[in-house]
């Protein structure tokens, strides 16, 4: 067992910032916390990091219950936004910096801070100052300072934040592999849906200071649980419905089938604008006629709105779909959600 | 290159020459302070440091470099006599105590200032400075009714038989460094509470997470952060407290020689004009030479 949360509370003043939240962590796993500034992911992660403590609940990490021990005696790192290099040591006594804490001998913090430079290669850097780093650098010499500590789990909050876009995708990708080749427990922190949608095994993803949905990527893109995580996560055309039968729903759209269990009476679904499918003539099933609106051509797809509504559909079809044409949309049966009502 | 090139300084057109003369402008105001209040007054120090005193007080320009052979011990009545060196050792003992005490005791008052809300930190920062409204020797007065007999810290002093029944807690060492730390306390609390303000406090968590415990935290987060405001309030109570002379007079009962009683001496009682003109050229190198240290190791740090 990696790390294991239990119903942990935090509130400062009268205001909450975390609600009785619970998650579980498996060694090993890339596991990402999803949510808007606010949400309380920051405050969870510095729980987690014994950098503040919880008003109630229990942490445990590796089996072991670590709720009231202090930061510097947990075996788990921190990347901090910022990265939080001390501006007056050299690259190489910023990796070195938590080995010297803990007083290991000479050659040993030699050999275990050389790895951690020709890992993420920065051994030609290391006699530098941060101010004289990139930000891409600088990065990486956070990551180093925490992994050669060899914590049971890193943690990372916002760890993109401060890199521009173009080098975000890139350094993502490079992020993950470096995981799966250590195989160690990395919890991140994020507010940027794609990000984590890349790079993670699984994504809480959280709101008002609770978690409102745990799972895989796929999990929580194609099956949101509710209107949060729906809109929350990638673009999401939403509407409300009233079951008929097993299957059936009754919309502004005609009646549409789901192959989705429906757990309510009236509530709300939604379906992905790119499951939506776009044809020249009717092909049959859930379907409906209607006329482009507009659409923006974005190179490898269009986006498309439609009259006298506000859907929205991706397409990859090579046809160009201009203003005034007559289109005929169908709802992707498995992938037209309904949603869980809203607490 | 032309001498009045044309240039557009901050969106006006202009030329160089005019630069010129409008910088000379600005800059005279203060040149000239610094030339009639600083350098030509520490000149006529040093002319004066360098002549004898006349037998009633006055000055005689002839050279001598007796003067400063008297500060280093020479030529006293009974050969050489470490007098003069025991007092400037003693002013830097001083010194450095009282500014010891300062930075011990103004940590936990920037700290403190800096965690403050809203406008309690302006209500704290203000008391803090209060005492500034108030001449030096009547806070000085002030300590002596506090440290009466009859008041509770004699008497709880008393109790501990640290002190006689009755007696005061003045004149003596402690009231002279309780004095000089209270003076120069604002000192160092200020720009160490400025430094503090400005301070990363992720950098602490780091080296929390990096197993630091509190002392390494405060080494190696804390105080390279505050050291710029730090280096600032050691310059600012180390060199006047060198130079201090009300407090170790008053409190200290005129037994607490210091540098600056012994030039208030020169200048005073004793009319010796020219030695008194050594001594404080001799106080101005040595501050100058600590300031230079202080720069220097700052630099370093940031």
């Amino acid at each position: 067992m990696g790390l294991e949360v239990t119903d942990v509370s935090k509130h400062y003043g009268d205001v909450p910032a975390l609600n009785r939240v619970s998650l579980k962590v498996e060694k090993g796993e890339f596991f990402t916390i999803l949510g808007p500034s606010g949400c309380g992911k920051t405050t969870l992660l510095k729980i987690i990091a014994g950098l503040e403590l919880c008003d109630s609940g229990r942490i445990s990490i590796g089996g072991e219950i670590v709720t009231k021990i202090p930061a510097n005696k947990r075996n788990v790192n921190t990347v901090f936004q910022n990265y939080a290099l001390f501006p007056h040591l050299s690259v190489y006594e910023n990796i070195a910096f938590g080995l010297r804490s803990r007083k290991f001998n000479r050659d040993i913090i030699e050999e275990r801070v050389g790895k951690a430079l020709e890992m993420l290669q920065l051994t030609h850097t290391s006699e530098r100052y941060p101010a004289q780093l990139s930000g891409g650098q600088q990065q990486r010499v956070a990551l180093a300072r925490a992994l050669v500590n060899e914590p049971a789990i890193l943690l990372l909050d916002e760890p993109m934040s401060a890199l521009d876009a173009r080098l975000r995708s890139q350094v993502q990708v490079e992020l993950r592999n470096l995981q799966r080749r250590l195989g160690k427990t990395f919890i991140m922190v994020t507010h940027d849906q794609d990000e984590a949608l890349t790079v993670s095994d699984r994504i809480a993803v959280m709101n008002l200071a609770t978690i409102v949905q745990i799972g895989t990527p796929t999990e929580i893109y194609e099956r949101p649980k509710n209107k949060f995580v729906a809109n929350f996560i990638g673009d999401a055309n939403m509407f409300e419905a009233t079951r008929t039968g097993d299957s059936g729903l009754i919309t502004e759209y005609g009646t549409l089938e789901t192959s989705l269990p429906i757990p309510w009476q009236e509530g709300a679904v939604v379906i992905r604008p790119e499951n939506i499918r776009l044809h020249d003539s009717n092909p049959g099933f859930n379907t409906l006629p209607l006329k482009v609106r507009d659409s923006i051509y974005r190179g490898d797809h269009q986006e498309i709105w439609f009259e006298e509504n506000n859907l929205k559909a991706k397409t990859t079809n090579h046809t160009l779909y201009r203003p005034g044409t007559e289109v005929w949309l169908e709802f992707l049966k498995d992938a037209l959600v309904p949603l869980n009502e809203e607490e | 290159m032309k001498k009045n090139k044309r240039t557009i300084w901050r969106g006006e057109l202009t030329t160089t020459g005019k630069l010129a003369r409008r910088g000379w402008l600005f800059m005279s105001p203060g040149f000239f302070w610094i030339c009639f209040f600083l350098a030509i007054p520490c000149l006529v120090l040093v002319l004066v440091s360098f002549c004898q005193r006349e037998a009633y007080g006055g000055i005689d320009f002839t050279f001598t470099g007796e003067n400063y052979s008297r500060l280093m011990g020479f030529g006293g009545l009974l050969g050489w006599t470490p007098d003069y060196i025991m007092i400037l050792g003693r002013s830097l003992l001083t010194a450095a105590i009282t500014t010891f005490f300062c930075v011990i005791l103004s940590y936990p008052i920037a700290f403190f200032i800096g965690s403050r809300q809203g406008n309690s930190k302006y209500v704290w920062l203000t008391l803090l400075i209060i005492p500034f409204w108030t001449n030096l020797v009547i806070r000085t007065y002030a300590w002596f009714l506090v440290l009466a007999p009859e008041m509770p810290p004699a008497r709880f002093a008393a109790w501990l038989g640290l002190i006689d029944h009755g007696a005061a807690l003045y004149p003596g060492t402690f009231a002279v460094y309780l004095g000089m730390v209270s003076t120069f306390l604002p000192f160092m609390a200020l720009p160490l509470y400025a430094s503090v303000e400005a301070m990363d406090w992720s950098l602490v968590q780091a080296a929390q997470d990096l197993y630091s415990r509190r002392t390494r935290v405060f080494r190696c987060a804390i105080l390279p952060q505050t050291y710029p405001g730090l280096s600032i309030g050691i310059v600012l109570t180390f060199i006047p407290c060198m130079g201090m002379f009300v407090v170790p007079d008053m409190l200290g009962g005129a037994k607490y020689m210091l540098m600056g009683n012994l030039i208030q001496q020169q200048f005073g009682v004793s009319r010796d004009w020219p030695f008194g003109a050594a001594i404080s050229f001799f106080l101005m190198t040595i501050t100058l030479v600590a300031l230079i240290i202080i720069r220097k190791k700052g630099l370093k740090h940031l």
